[in-house]
């Protein structure tokens, strides 16, 4: 790997590590998910996971207090964007197609940290998942909303970056 | 043009979804008529510290409905979340889901290792202290409860 492409996997970081923490204060609305649809078309496979585990570890470094129980079920939940991305959803190419995508993506998303939750909180499961409901629309809506508004903006003017 | 047209079209519809959501699920819990709520309140070591009759009106000073968070705040001391889910001994911050309370007398939680259970009538609580619809005589027992 050359040393401009660590750079860029390292601004990559930092974009998605930086922008979580600048919007924790809003319930669940982040550009994270964007930024992952974003890298994982910009990257290859492996880049874009290198990215989601650095970004996965700084993050736990953060909240280790939240409980390691965390870890993987984080990773699994942001993993999957790159995993199907390139696989069963590999045409997905526009903007809109991409933003139904990260809309169902915040539920699933959701859906996967619930286990970890469970255990750690001891919160019984059927509360936890009614309760979760309107942070997973939220999270939803906005993966929805920044994706179908700013992927393609981005992803042309990254190009550009890359190619000049 | 189209296309652009058809993303507000989009937005509009998926904004109005989420309001609708989260309308639906952060209505306040409301009294029929007044009466009085049997709050129970058990510390870390399972004992049993208050068990106290408060007597409610069903509307406040401000005509505003009293809630369960309203009734508890008003005769306990309660300290609440902030935004970044520390103490607010002033409860001036509300999540989407009402108010996250950390500690009440002398049961204290950091959210984070420890929490406060709510049971409403004996049965766990879906819902939090400000969004539990209630009736007289109702039993509220807060549990303090170990993460992990």
């Amino acid at each position: 790997m050359k040393i401009k492409d660590i750079a860029l996997l390292a601004s990559f970081v930092a974009i998605v590590f930086v922008q979580e923490q600048a919007l924790m204060l809003l319930p669940n609305i982040q550009f994270t998910t964007l930024l992952i649809v974003l890298y994982t078309k910009l990257l290859s496979f492996k880049k874009a996971v290198a990215v989601i585990i650095v970004y996965v570890f700084l993050d736990s470094l953060l909240w280790l207090g939240m409980g390691i129980v965390y870890v993987p079920t984080l990773l699994l939940g942001w993993l999957l964007i790159p995993v199907l991305l390139h696989t069963v959803f590999k045409r997905l190419e526009t903007s809109l197609e991409l933003a139904i995508f990260g809309l169902v993506f915040g539920f699933v998303y959701g859906w996967i940290q619930i286990p970890a939750a469970v255990l750690i909180t001891n919160v019984p499961f059927i509360p936890y998942l009614v309760a979760d409901i309107p942070f997973e629309a939220i999270m939803a809506i906005s993966n929805f909303l920044t994706i179908l508004w700013l992927y393609e903006p981005l992803h042309k003017r990254i190009k550009m970056i890359q190619s000049s | 043009m189209k296309k652009t047209l058809i993303k507000i079209t989009l937005t509009v519809f998926v904004v109005a979804i989420l309001v609708l959501v989260i309308q639906y699920f952060s209505q306040t819990g409301k009294a029929e008529s007044d009466g009085t709520i049997i709050f129970v309140l058990i510390d870390e070591s399972g004992e049993e510290i208050i068990r106290q009759s408060v007597d409610y009106t069903r509307l406040k000073e401000d005509g505003d409905p009293n809630t369960l968070f309203d009734i508890l705040n008003s005769e306990f001391n309660v300290v609440c979340a902030g935004a970044m889910y520390q103490k607010d001994e002033t409860c001036s911050h509300s999540f989407t889901n009402g108010h996250v309370i950390l500690s009440v007398e002398t049961v204290e939680t950091d959210f984070f290792n420890s929490y406060i259970e709510i049971y409403h009538n004996g049965v766990y609580s879906n819902k939090g202290i400000s969004l539990i619809e209630f009736k007289d005589k109702d039993v509220i027992e807060l549990r303090y409860k170990q993460v992990g």
